[in-house]
């Protein structure tokens, strides 16, 4: 299995320059590999840029393609977000420009993507309890959304939710946090043979002409029949409403 | 005959030094094993370790008398260990508090012997150095050349911006 590594290793071996243990380590695809798979799912997007080998082993590797979810596998229990059936995932924002809602998905959801989601073992708390499972967005997607919303096109947007891909999910009430200017909650259920992605998401709430609920700067307000994102368009044309803020 | 706990086997470190252990140690070894199982006799004749300093194997042994009563892999928990868990046990976060470069040859040395536990342990500590480093601060811990252009560097900074958490 490791045939290369050792042929690889071996050629150093007997080194007395600096470094070179670590230079073998990091210049053999498949030790650096098993040393990256141990990141964070959002991680492994951004560590691509330290170099080419870095970026080699992320995207040659099954298994971290797989952890970042731009590969499927088969129905995995091991990471256990969601109970016994009716299946159902609470998102619940703690800070803002995160979603909270309720899906039911008529697949079993067993694993949610963790470059979009913070592991829910490290939030459980009294409205978990309360709630069910849930799901937090990380805040640090919140400007990525917000140019979403604006009609930039994202490198996330096809990305799977859950794997194994769902194919309906039902959002009894989802608030969407845009920040400082902006929440609503909505309605929506989103349709995918394929498999629902979070592109597809936020498109869906953000076409919904009777969000519950839209605050601006803290005040409730009347959308007058028009979709978040009409209502957010109309919003750029006029003077006196800035664009919500974008965190840079 | 010597009973199995109690046998011993002389291994010798690329630097030519003879290092006496317990055959159950080194058979945490899967190098080691085979080795011992295809030479027959054990305990007589030395087994080389071509591409391990004692340094390094005298480390590599510490670990291994320490895990020496673990139970073996079985082939599933060997498709899939990696997956069940980031966290290292304690003991093991204290014995891998060693220089950069010890660390690396720990890992190599496991490799080589074939100890998939402790290979694991070492890329997880290596794993630790880099989680929630920026590429850059990466690049600085590793001394990593950065071989992309600008213009590639910019678009995969693009394109995986989002995953940035500031």
């Amino acid at each position: 299995m490791a045939d290369c590594a050792v042929a690889e290793t071996k050629l150093l071996h007997g080194r007395t320059i600096k470094g070179g243990a670590r230079n073998a380590v990091l210049n053999t695809a498949e030790l650096l590999e098993n040393v990256l798979f141990n990141l964070p799912a959002r991680q492994l997007f951004t560590v691509k840029r330290v170099s080419r080998r870095f970026k080699a082993a992320v995207e040659k590797s099954i298994d971290i393609q797989s952890k970042m979810f731009l590969r499927m596998q088969e129905p995995d229990e091991s990471w256990g977000v969601l109970g016994d059936p009716p299946l159902s995932v609470v998102l619940i924002p703690q800070r803002p420009g995160q979603i909270f809602g309720c899906a039911n998905s008529t697949m079993k959801v067993v694993k949610a993507n963790g470059a979009f989601f913070k592991d829910p073992r490290q939030s459980a708390d009294e409205m978990a309890r309360h709630y069910g499972p849930r799901l937090d967005l990380h805040a640090g997607m919140k400007w990525s959304i917000d140019a979403f919303l604006k009609g930039k096109s994202q490198p996330w947007e096809d990305v799977h939710i859950t794997d194994p891909p769902s194919t309906t999910v039902q959002l009894d009430m989802c608030q969407i946090d845009l920040g400082l200017r902006h929440r609503f909650n909505v309605c929506a259920k989103v349709d995918n043979p394929s498999g629902v992605t979070l592109g597809g998401l936020l498109r869906e709430s953000f076409a919904q002409k009777r969000p519950l609920f839209f605050y601006s700067d803290g005040d409730a307000v009347d959308l007058r029949g028009r979709s978040v994102r009409e209502f957010l368009e109309d919003s750029e044309r006029t003077v006196d409403l800035k664009p919500a803020s974008i965190v840079c | 005959m010597a009973s199995e706990a109690e046998q011993t086997v002389k291994l010798v470190s690329s630097d030519n030094v003879e290092i006496v252990t317990e055959r159950k140690v080194a058979e945490r070894s899967m190098l080691i094993k085979n080795m011992i199982e295809d030479l027959g006799a054990p305990g007589e004749e030395p087994i080389p370790i071509m591409n391990v300093s004692e340094a390094v194997l005298r480390k590599v042994l510490e670990w291994c008398t320490h895990h020496k009563n673990d139970p073996a892999p079985s082939q599933d928990d060997d498709a899939d260990s990696r997956k069940k868990t980031t966290d290292i046990e304690d003991w093991d976060q204290k014995f891998m508090q060693v220089d950069q470069e010890m660390l690396f040859e720990i890992i190599l040395a496991a490799n080589y012997m074939d100890i998939k536990a402790l290979l694991d342990v070492g890329c997880k500590t290596v794993a630790n150095m880099i989680k929630g480093k920026s590429p850059e601060e990466i690049r600085k811990t590793f001394n990593i050349q950065n071989d992309f252009t600008p213009e590639e560097e910019d678009q995969i900074r693009r394109e995986n911006e989002w995953a940035e958490d500031r």
